[in-house]
């Protein structure tokens, strides 16, 4: 063999053998690659909550085991389809949740990195006509900074929601067992001070007021908490009528004409001689006033102002209530909203409040199409801004009214 | 207060305390009370007397029959309580109840733990002398 072949056949073994050993890895990757998505497959079908995952078009490509079952189509059959076509979307009155507003719309078209069912109730129709309350969270895939489509990981609620139920309807039953021994109670003390029993010295009078005043406390806790449930549960009415806002503010700081000459507070209204009545439930409007105008006079000291001022911006009703109260401290803004929450200055000005009025001005809006927001600086003043939509209130059948809370 | 109404009300209330206060302070008034605390009661005092100027009712009774199922009684066609005003002072009736009652013709509607004592009774008194 010359020199030549003898290096040829040499260079051929070495590469023969590269060439295995690059085969031989390639297979093992091969193998670690298909065990890697055997794994990853396995997971997604065990996954406990239903699983789908879609094409930037909303085009189902894959869906797990749980779906499958959550909703009564095959994988085959679901696979193709457009998600939102094949699994329907409704409210809790059975209206069709559309295209633009489901949330994985909202994660297709770009408009956000993650979407979680929010406190209203939504649910999915299976297959087989039946409906469950759903929860669900959706997120955008992405890849190279592009939006290839959408996960959806989402679950039956059934039992939370019998669960949160059940503690409602209690908190309600409560309440209303409450009101009982708390009218015995108001209308002995009432006996005692009007002096049914003999006269009282200035000691029993002042003793037994505090008892009329933590008494006349508790009914108004104990309505707030009724409201919440009726709130919670869904249970309460909106009956709208043509409602002229100008009465309902007026006849509010009526209400509280004691208060406000009391405090000697400069009160503004402004609203336009021709404001139109709207269809408005007159009992719900009457709360979100009251709340917002208590507030004010609450929170505002002796000698200041609350100015109220209601008109119209674009398709709104806007509501603003400006005054130079307590301000609310900016470390606790952002709770505000939260039920039985009441920030340290406010529990210092007005220790027998509930914290439950802005919580439940907030759900009454939610529930109606309206909004609430406000902008606050501590030592400065307060300005809560509520809109309601021109259309008006969506009419809701209901078992309850809510209760209004009176001022003392 | 010093003059004699002459005058009966008919209470029907099942919680002891509140069936004592509101009797005393109608009594104080110098008006005559009756009481019973179940529907089933009240219509068996009203089949035997019929000096009845009005009725205090609740809504929830001891016994099987609430305050509408009295009131739907007492309203009736053959009934000769047709015009006896009525007062329904509850805790716990519902929007729907409330209208039910106010359909039937009661005359008033209070909630128990949103109002003074004395305030219903000089509503009662003041409808009493109308």
């Amino acid at each position: 063999m010359t020199k030549f072949a003898q290096n040829q056949s040499a260079i051929i073994y070495k590469l023969t053998e590269q060439i295995n050993r690059l085969e031989a890895k390639i297979e093992e990757k091969g193998k670690e690659l298909a065990s890697a998505k055997a794994k990853g497959e396995a997971i997604l079908q065990s996954i406990g909550d239903a699983l789908v995952v879609t094409d930037q078009k909303g085009t189902i490509i894959l869906v797990n085991k749980a779906f499958e079952e959550m909703m009564g189509w095959a994988e085959a059959e679901a696979k193709g389809k457009s998600f939102m076509d094949l699994v329907k979307s409704e409210d809790e009155e059975g209206n069709k949740i559309l295209g633009a507003k489901r949330k994985i719309m909202i994660i297709l078209s770009g408009g956000a990195n993650y979407q979680r069912s929010g406190r209203e109730a939504h649910y999915y129709v299976r297959r087989d006509g039946t409906r469950f309350p759903v929860n669900a969270v959706v997120t955008p895939i992405i890849f190279a900074g592009r939006r290839l489509g959408a996960v959806q990981v989402f679950r039956d609620i059934t039992v939370e929601r019998d669960i949160d139920r059940a503690k409602t309807e209690f908190v309600s039953l409560a309440s209303h067992q409450l009101k009982t021994p708390l009218s015995v109670i108001n209308w002995y003390t009432e006996m005692l001070i009007d002096g049914d029993a003999g006269g009282l010295n200035e000691k029993q009078r002042r003793y037994i007021n505090e008892v009329a005043r933590g008494s006349h406390r508790m009914v108004d806790l104990v309505n707030s908490l009724l409201n919440v449930s009726r709130l919670e549960l869904g249970t309460f009415i909106v009956e709208p009528e043509k409602v002229d806002l100008k009465k309902i503010v007026r006849s509010v700081l009526d209400e509280f004409k004691v208060k406000i000459d009391e405090k000697k507070l400069k009160i503004t209204f402004v609203i336009s001689k021709s404001f139109p009545k709207y269809l408005l439930d007159p009992k719900l409007t009457r709360i979100i006033v009251q709340n917002l105008v208590s507030n004010s006079i609450k929170y505002t000291s002796n000698g200041g102002w609350v100015k109220i001022a209601v008109g119209q911006v674009k398709d709104k009703i806007l509501i603003s209530v400006l005054d130079d109260g307590c301000g609310i401290p900016a470390g606790q803004q952002s709770n505000i909203f939260n039920k039985l929450f009441r920030a340290d200055n406010a529990r210092v000005l007005d220790p027998d409040g509930t914290g439950l009025g802005l919580y439940i001005v907030k759900t009454i809006l939610a529930n109606v199409g309206g909004e609430i927001w406000f902008k606050s600086r501590e030592k400065k003043g307060t300005n809560f801004f509520v809109t309601l939509p021109c259309y008006g209130m969506r009419s809701k059948k209901g078992r309850r009214e809510l209760e209004v809370v009176l001022p003392h | 207060m010093g003059e004699f109404l002459e005058k009966t009300v008919l209470v029907v209330e099942d919680e002891r305390p509140l069936l004592d206060a509101i009797s005393q302070k109608l009594e104080s008034k110098k008006i005559k009370v009756v009481t019973a605390r179940s529907s089933e009661e009240a219509l068996e005092y009203i089949a035997k007397n019929t000096a009845i100027d009005a009725i205090w009712l609740d809504h929830y009774l001891l016994g099987k029959l609430d305050g509408l199922d009295f009131v739907a009684k007492l309203k009736s066609k053959s009934s000769k309580y047709r015009s006896v005003p009525i007062f329904v002072v509850s805790n716990t009736a519902s929007s729907d109840k409330v209208n039910t009652y106010l359909k039937l013709g009661i005359d008033k509607y209070y909630t128990k733990a949103e109002y003074r004592l004395d305030q219903i009774i000089s509503d009662l008194i003041s409808h009493l002398k109308s």
